[in-house]
């Protein structure tokens, strides 16, 4: 269903609606947060804080259509200030969590995934923006603050890296 | 354009993003180029796994039941009560929502007079949440009941005395607790020896993949001394099984205790650690 609509009802107070929001980007988020974070704890923490500042200023979205960027922006502002704080720390007498998402891919899913957390992080960025929440060039540079040839270049190094981690696998692919 | 120009605008001509005049040119140097053409075809390859990756991670859905479930001591492994956190937010009343759909087990301990203002939907929830608020209050009660009655034993494990906590409702067998415990021991000395090959060793693929990647985040600090202050005995849930380690370190924590998680897979006749986070 399309996020103008979703956010339009979630706006007048459907929370089912919201619920449906979750479900249509929690993926996308986790991954990006994922690929940046230390653990898929921090990962799933991140999505949660995302989802819950997003409802809470769902009123302040000037253009709905436009969710998807403002909600990776929020993400992006939450990683941000995980990774200034070093070690999450819990109180001790919290008990012990799990990550809220589990792995179901193949091991060449697994290793693109370990391939991406080993590139620069303004590399990482780029791509989890542009392939987990498939957003154009000007919102990614718009996001991350940087001209749009920036977000271009970057794109491309990074996929030129991937290509190269992949030790060849991409290529057989193509090969074959 | 030279080859130069063109693989410049290959990432956006694969994602649709160039504007016809500028696809068309591409198009036309990739009909001539070999070498560009299989550059375009690789990044084409990538671009589509990449996309793909956010199918490779499901979001735990089996938490649902809620608060009776999580309350239980046997599952101490699901998403638990996070109060500091939750109570913090003006407009915790979110929880309630997302409760349902993300977490699904968030116990709000106070509704903030703030959010009772706050003009979002959240008003029109706020007497549901405060009913869960009192019953998770009552649930919380019978847990720390239960809690009184956890036992606690001594258990020698591969020559360590460590105090065993018993958490888990359905207790395993002496010899699946013995072969997790030992993994997990010998997984955290691995890590205090900074001995990377034991820890793959003892991890399953996945596993081995994130150590690789961030092996700084998995070693701890050599010169320190670890002791085993407790272990849980080891739960199961599904395929995996969970064992929490609280460990005294001299170097890094010292004087005071912190907490090592684990979910390990059994591959074969091995257990392998699957998951390793730290906690306070």
């Amino acid at each position: 269903m399309d996020d103008r609509f979703l956010v339009a009802r979630a706006r007048a107070g459907d929370d089912s609606a919201f619920a449906a929001l979750i479900k249509a980007h929690e993926r996308s988020l986790y991954c990006t947060a994922l690929s940046l974070l230390r653990s898929s704890w921090e990962a799933s923490d991140a999505v949660q804080e995302a989802f819950l500042e997003a409802y809470a200023n769902l009123q302040t979205l000037r253009e709905p259509a436009k969710f998807r960027p403002w909600l990776a922006r929020i993400l992006v502002n939450i990683c941000y200030q995980m990774l200034g704080r070093g070690r999450r720390t819990v109180p001790v007498e919290e008990v012990p969590e799990r990550a809220a998402h589990v792995f179901i891919g193949s091991e060449e899913t697994l290793d693109l995934m370990a391939a991406l957390r080993s590139l620069d992080e303004e590399h990482r960025w780029v791509v989890a923006l542009r392939y987990f929440h498939d957003l154009k060039v000007d919102e990614i540079a718009a996001i991350m603050d940087c001209p749009a040839g920036t977000v271009k270049s970057r794109l491309n190094r990074a996929l030129e890296k991937l290509n190269a981690r992949l030790a060849g696998t991409i290529q057989k692919e193509v090969a074959e | 354009m030279n080859c130069d120009d063109i693989r410049q605008e290959l990432e956006p001509y694969v994602n649709g993003e160039l504007d016809d005049g500028a696809a068309a040119q591409v198009a036309e140097h990739l009909r001539n180029c070999g070498e560009c053409s299989l550059r375009y075809a690789q990044m084409s390859r990538l671009a589509q796994r990449l996309k793909g990756l956010t199918d490779a991670y499901r979001p735990i859905r089996d938490f649902e039941e809620g608060i009776m479930h999580v309350n239980q001591p046997g599952a101490r492994h699901e998403r638990p009560q996070r109060e500091g956190f939750w109570r913090a937010r003006a407009w915790a009343a979110a929880a309630a929502v997302l409760a349902l759909c993300l977490i699904g087990a968030v116990v709000v301990a106070s509704v903030p007079a703030l959010a009772r203002q706050l003009p979002l939907p959240v008003g029109a929830r706020l007497g549901d949440l405060e009913a869960t608020n009192k019953q998770a209050q009552l649930q919380n009660r019978q847990m720390q009941g239960q809690i009184d009655k956890l036992k606690i034993e001594v258990k020698n494990i591969r020559g360590k005395l460590v105090n065993v906590i018993q958490t888990s409702k359905e207790p395993l067998s002496a010899e699946e607790n013995y072969a997790v415990q030992s993994v997990v021991m010998q997984f955290v000395e691995a890590q205090y020896a900074g001995d990377l090959k034991t820890m793959k060793s003892l991890s399953t693929p996945a596993m081995q993949a994130e150590i690789d990647a961030h092996p700084q985040d998995y070693l701890r600090d050599k010169s320190g001394q670890v002791t085993f202050a407790q272990m849980t005995d080891v739960s199961k849930s599904g395929t995996t099984y969970l064992e929490f380690v609280r460990l005294i370190d001299t170097k890094t924590f010292n004087e005071s205790q912190y907490q090592e998680d684990f979910e390990l897979l059994k591959v074969g006749e091995r257990y392998l650690v699957n998951v390793e986070g730290m906690d306070a």
